[in-house]
């Protein structure tokens, strides 16, 4: 072999080769780089930028991901994104090692990592000031404490997944408005502590609100809907202890243009006129399961939903034809209506429809999450 | 909803929706998978699963689950059939787990 190639490959500088390196687009490739030599394996460290742990639903696969993790951690300086899934038993002493990338983490995933608690979210916050978006789902031991301190560190934080974290109350929502002023996604599903009150003086920079399954009251939801700039609202399931509807609230997000409230028991048709006329942006509602909405509810929709451009009344009790009639007869914009199950609506209902709306898409399945994929804001551009 | 003095209705822990009433209950001293159970004359807003023959504590017999129609949460079964005699009195009778349903109001 020629003595002189062996020695040009030896002159090129680490940014050369670190230029290389980003050139390269499959995993083994990487791999295949790093264990070429030491000077290579620097090389692939300095150039990681993101360590993701998928679900898996092995525990041996979670025990590999554990103990390689420190290791992982260590290395690798310039992370931008660390997303651990299922780690059920890492300790909040393995957060420490997240210092190391400090100042360029700006994404940090803790799915179903339940074993984190208030003193693992003290040393994110201390160690990684520009955070910009954290997930916490399932992390069942944090507290209005522990999320105080992440937003007094984390200023920068745009996206936070609180779902199923059920110590958390209204003191720990309030904190994060106090503390981020940039704060635009937020997911609160099933927090049962949270009644909404936290959410006052929220700012306009609030946009997207997942509160599946939570237990908002009335004055609740008029501080949800308080900042003014929220677009997406996700309501699915809200539990009403006391059987009242304090939906007609929502009619105060006048920027709002996705509006889930699915399976809402309680919701009347005052509520349904308030938010028809207060939502004049509405684009994507579903009503799917609601079966306290009746004629004067379907007629508010018809007459004032002019951007409505899908609609979900599938499984609906008290859609009659006459409703349908009204809806046809109105919401100009309407592309797709998701039907079915409505045991009120017959065939020639659904035939007059057709006729009155040839282009409105009849379709039969049933959607739960509607809108913009949330999961999208949780990833790095 | 206004104050409605009527029948005593059990609903769907989950979702709330009706499912059965509390004058409908033939026997509240059943074994369900997890703890009590009730058993019902009648059931309302419930779907049904397959037909299946299972073990239970009292015998073989055929039942199917019955789900919440809503949001499809397993409230209990119903029994299609009894093969011993002295189980031919649950036939067409339902099982709700009193772990499932809650007093709606009352």
């Amino acid at each position: 072999m020629d003595d002189n190639v062996e020695n040009y490959i030896n002159f090129l500088s680490d940014d050369c080769l670190i230029c290389i390196f980003n050139k390269l687009e499959s995993e083994s490739d990487r791999n295949a780089f790093g264990l070429t030599c030491k000077n290579w394996f620097k090389v692939r460290n300095i150039a990681r930028k993101s360590i993701i742990f998928h679900c898996s639903f092995n525990p041996k696969v979670y025990k590999e991901h554990a103990n390689c993790l420190s290791k992982l951690l260590a290395r690798s300086p310039y992370l931008n994104l660390v997303s651990l899934a299922g780690l059920t038993e890492l300790p909040d002493a393995a957060l420490n090692q997240l210092r190391i990338s400090g100042a360029s983490l700006q994404s940090l995933s803790f799915y179903c990592c339940s074993g984190i608690t208030d003193d693992g979210l003290e040393v994110v916050s201390i160690g990684c000031p520009n955070l910009v978006s954290l997930e916490l789902y399932r992390c069942f031991n944090i507290t209005d404490h522990g999320l105080e301190n992440l937003c007094k560190g984390c200023h920068a934080l745009k996206s936070l997944n609180l779902g199923y974290c059920v110590a958390i109350s209204d003191q720990g929502i309030a904190a994060i408005f106090r503390n981020c002023p940039n704060i635009s996604t937020i997911i609160i599903a099933y927090c049962r502590g949270l009644s909404g009150v936290g959410f006052r003086g929220c700012p306009g920079t609030l946009s997207h609100l997942e509160a599946e399954s939570c237990m908002l009251s009335p004055d609740g939801l008029l501080d949800v809907v308080s900042g003014g700039g929220l677009e997406y609202l996700n309501l699915y399931n809200l539990k009403s202890p006391t059987g009242l509807d304090g939906l007609d609230r929502v009619g105060y997000a006048r920027s709002l243009r996705f509006l889930n409230v699915r399976m809402c028991r309680y919701l009347t048709d005052d509520s349904v006129t308030a938010i028809a006329s207060g939502c004049p942006l509405i684009e994507e509602w579903s009503l799917a399961v609601c079966h306290g909405v009746r004629l004067p509810g379907w007629s508010a929709i018809g007459l004032l939903c002019n951007k409505l451009r899908i609609l979900h009344v599938n499984r609906c009790r008290n859609i009659c034809d006459q409703g349908l009639q009204a809806l046809g007869d109105g919401c100009v914009c309407l592309q797709v209506l998701h039907i079915h199950g409505c045991g009120k609506i017959t065939n020639n209902g659904l035939a007059s429809f057709s006729i009155a709306r040839p282009n409105v898409k009849q379709r039969a399945d049933e959607v739960m999450c509607i809108g913009p994929s949330i999961e999208d804001l949780f990833r790095l551009q | 909803m206004a104050e409605l003095v009527g029948p005593r209705v059990y609903s769907c822990c989950h979702c709330r929706n009706h499912v059965c009433l509390h004058d409908d209950i033939i026997s509240k001293a059943f074994q369900g998978r997890n703890g009590h159970a009730f058993l019902f004359s009648h059931a309302m807003n419930i779907s049904m699963g397959p037909k299946e023959d299972r073990q239970l504590m009292t015998g073989l017999h055929t039942v199917a689950d019955i789900y919440c129609r809503d949001c499809r949460e397993v409230l209990g079964w119903k029994y299609e059939r009894a093969f011993e005699e002295s189980q031919k009195y649950k036939e067409g009778k339902f099982i709700f787990e009193k772990a499932k349903i809650v007093k709606e109001n009352w």
